[in-house]
């Protein structure tokens, strides 16, 4: 006589449907199977983010530069720099998420030579588009970089289990909520949205290198 | 206006980064939608790439009365459902009630004994196709049996039928679970499938 089988309570069942009903999946889709898409149904306007890659300083010097009121020259110093110091502070964000490192001993002194460095370069820019190209390009060159590095880098630095990504969701889960405070506020402040994007930018990566650090069977829940 | 409000605006106008961003925030969301429904990984991931490009096509026809993700979230069900019709998945889902009723004996209870879903992710696919799309509808995303009815083009009472049917097939499936406590809920981030 062989035994009823068990079965799982109504409630019980109740409460692993309510876990389904949050867990989420890294993406079935990737965006560069899907721009073109778009782009083709003209859903998309204006240049690929790639295309900025395209653009080279011969053609930065020879652009056209538009006279700056001279009353709107410090303010527009001001913003730029801190757009640019928000840019270098985001890469110094990003190398330690990347990288796993510590600010103290190596990020700091990066972030401050970059700074540094941009505030000397700056002063080869002859136009504001100029600049907001240059800053477009090297967001997209950043971008592709560290999802460059976050399929192939194989370096201790980045080696690790699922404890240390999910440590650094943790940690960009409270970057975006810290933003996105600040951006109800302020919605239209351009470093705030670009910490706010390059933020969510770092975080799907990480989900993606989070599932590919799981054994065999097993699965992200949620995040 | 919110953030998110900002972004949708600036993708109605083909700003490819807005589109890209809100495809960063809800693809995670959206794409276990259409995976539930799916269950074939590769077959979602065809129609996840259809439902992304219907939601960016209706996009000018939001008009903000519902959240963003609500919104995606109900194309990408009508989506999924209209792909998964035409691989003929869901053709036959009155038949699959019977089918379901002829062989929930103890032949496939004994093959149930056989078989232990680790998770109700494994379980679920173990239903038939139209079991699992009226217990993923109703169960997971909250439709009523009036709307599964109607998008699904059967009765309500087939609904209701093909719901307990599933319930119960997963109980059975599930039962090994007994003893797990329900801690598993709070668990974060991973949790072994």
């Amino acid at each position: 006589m062989s035994l009823p089988p068990k079965e799982l309570s109504e409630s019980a069942l109740d409460a692993l449907i309510a876990r389904e009903r949050t867990r989420v999946v890294a993406p079935l889709t990737e965006w560069h199977t899907l721009a073109p898409q778009l782009r083709a149904e003209g859903l998309i306007h204006g240049a690929t983010q790639s295309e900025y890659t395209d653009y080279t300083e011969r053609s930065f010097e020879t652009a056209s530069v538009p006279a700056v009121p001279r009353d709107t020259i410090g303010r527009q110093v001001w913003r730029w720099s801190a757009r640019f110091a928000g840019g270098a502070a985001l890469v110094g964000l990003g190398v330690v998420i990347g990288r796993g490192v510590s600010i103290g001993h190596e990020i700091a002194p990066a972030v401050k030579q970059v700074i540094a460095e941009g505030m000397a370069d700056s002063a080869s820019f002859k136009s504001e588009e100029q600049a907001r190209k240059t800053l477009a390009r090297a967001q997209g060159q950043y971008q592709r970089a560290a999802a460059y590095l976050a399929a192939h880098d194989t370096s201790p630095q980045i080696v690790g289990g699922p404890e240390m990504y999910q440590a650094r969701l943790a940690a960009l889960d409270e970057v975006l909520e810290a933003t996105r405070t600040k951006l109800r506020t302020s919605p239209a402040d351009p470093v705030l949205n670009q910490y706010y994007q390059s933020a969510v930018g770092a975080r799907e990566a990480t989900i993606q290198q989070l599932g590919k650090t799981l054994p065999a069977g097993a699965r992200i829940e949620h995040y | 206006m919110t953030t998110d409000q900002l972004i949708v605006r600036r993708a109605m106008d083909g700003d490819e980064r807005a589109l890209r961003q809100l495809w960063m925030q809800h693809a995670p969301h959206i794409d276990a939608v259409v995976l539930r429904l799916c269950g074939d990984r590769d077959l979602a991931a065809d129609v996840a790439q259809e439902v992304w490009i219907q939601i960016f096509r209706a996009l000018p026809g939001y008009r903000g009365e519902s959240q963003f993700s609500t919104w995606a979230h109900r194309i990408a069900v009508n989506r999924t459902l209209n792909a998964l019709r035409k691989v003929r998945r869901l053709a036959r889902v009155e038949l699959d009630i019977d089918e379901g009723a002829a062989v929930t004996g103890d032949a496939e209870r004994d093959s149930e004994r056989t078989f232990l879903a680790e998770s109700i992710d494994q379980a679920v696919q173990r239903l038939a196709p139209g079991a699992r799309t009226v217990f993923t509808l109703h169960d997971v995303e909250g439709y009523t049996h009036e709307e599964i009815a109607q998008e699904l083009g059967i009765t309500t009472g087939g609904s209701k039928s093909q719901l307990a049917k599933a319930r119960a097939k997963l109980r059975r499936l599930l039962g090994h679970l007994t003893d797990v406590s329900t801690s598993g809920v709070q668990q974060t981030h991973v949790t072994p499938a």
